[in-house]
């Protein structure tokens, strides 16, 4: 009931396909998401030679069509953002952990009017788990303007995918809700983040 | 003559033991610290409390040719930090951006991870890597980071040093403290 009660404002299709989603990972061996590292293969951003980063585990998550999910690359967002409205994150997978950097403002300047907007930096790093769910921890290394909110904070977000079958990372937090990274949130941060991919997904 | 921090830390202002530590000036007062960190109290060779928060540059090779600044976040005893080569500004697609995070020992060093999460072209070296960067202070008295590697050592993020990667990074502060102690 609780579960149904936090599920009332997103829509029905994409509930369904969140439940494909974990339904097509747990068909097949293979699909299970978060398969036992030692029949997971190397992900394509990590260097074999070198080994994944102290603390992290290799994985094997799959979207609902069987693709193996790598975020590593460029995502935009809509809704609220994390740094600003005029924001661009890179993100890099390497097995479990996700790293990444969330340019905004003046870093961006592609994006119209993005010059005004004061300039920001924030450091993301974080593990996904066998949920699709990943905990970020959230560090602002550049603001040129003090922000409601401190240096660092936490933020979870979970992998799933849109009604086109678009795979995004939406903050796990309900519009208006406090979270660690909002201090106030309906002055600083009222929407969940989302971000969508901008630039071609890596070959899985 | 350099004044190393690990001097200064043995002779004349020796670091506090975390137990017994002031607390950061860095640190968040709503969100506390990050889990795994501390706190922590360095002091420079004036006894000026030390804090890498801000803005740096220099020399040295980490993002790309040429590296338009780097940005540090020191809460507790932790540091992150981003690398944006120059290319980012104004042209997000054609640069690097760096991210690093490490922690800050007693003996002024601080063991950095370093992820590239964008890069325009693969480089010959892993994204991710490992590097060692101690705090000193130079002859005129200011404060800087260099690499704890000899020119041309391989190290961890540079398995061909000769070729990308042959001279330690040196990171000068560009911007003023934003806490002053």
């Amino acid at each position: 009931m609780l579960l149904k009660g936090r599920l009332r404002l997103v829509p029905r299709s994409l509930v369904v396909a969140v439940v494909m989603a974990a339904l097509t990972a747990c068909a097949s061996a293979p699909a299970v998401p978060g398969a036992s590292p030692s029949h997971a293969e190397p992900l394509p951003s990590v260097n074999p030679a070198r080994g994944l980063p102290p603390g992290c585990e290799t994985i094997d998550l799959r979207s609902p069509t069987g693709e193996r999910i790598d975020l590593t690359g460029e995502w935009a967002g809509s809704g609220g953002g994390l740094a600003n409205t005029f924001e661009r994150t890179w993100l890099n997978q390497i097995g479990d952990c996700v790293y990444g950097s969330v340019l905004g403002g003046a870093f961006v300047r592609e994006a119209e009017f993005a010059e005004f907007v004061e300039a920001s930096l924030t450091n993301l790093s974080g593990r996904i788990g066998s949920d699709f769910r990943i905990e970020f921890e959230v560090v602002m290394v550049f603001q040129d303007t003090q922000f409601a909110f401190g240096e660092y904070s936490a933020m979870a977000m979970v992998i799933e995918w849109d009604d086109d079958g678009r795979l995004r990372l939406r903050e796990d937090r309900e519009p208006g809700d406090r979270a660690s990274r909002c201090v106030q949130a309906n002055i600083g941060c009222p929407s969940p983040v989302i971000w969508y991919r901008v630039d071609e997904a890596p070959s899985s | 003559m350099v004044v190393t921090g690990a001097v200064t830390a043995c002779m004349a202002v020796p670091t506090a033991s975390p137990s017994t530590a002031q607390p950061s000036a860095s640190a968040p007062a709503q969100a506390g610290l990050p889990p795994r960190c501390e706190n922590i109290d360095l002091r420079s060779p004036a006894g000026d409390r030390v804090d890498l928060t801000g803005a740096w540059a220099g020399s040295g090779i980490l993002a790309g040719e040429s590296e338009a600044a780097t940005w540090l976040q020191q809460v507790g005893d932790c540091v992150y930090g981003s690398v944006v080569g120059s290319g980012m500004l104004g042209a997000p697609l054609a640069g690097t951006i760096t991210n690093l995070s490490g922690r800050v020992g007693p003996d002024f060093e601080i063991d950095f991870e370093v992820v590239i999460v964008s890069q325009p072209q693969v480089l010959p070296f892993g994204t991710y890597s490992t590097m060692v960067v101690r705090i000193e202070w130079d002859d005129d008295g200011r404060i800087r980071l260099r690499e704890d590697r000899d020119p041309g050592e391989t190290a961890s993020r540079c398995p061909q040093a000769a070729l990308s990667c042959p001279a330690p990074v040196i990171w000068y502060r560009v911007d003023e403290p934003p806490v002053p102690s």
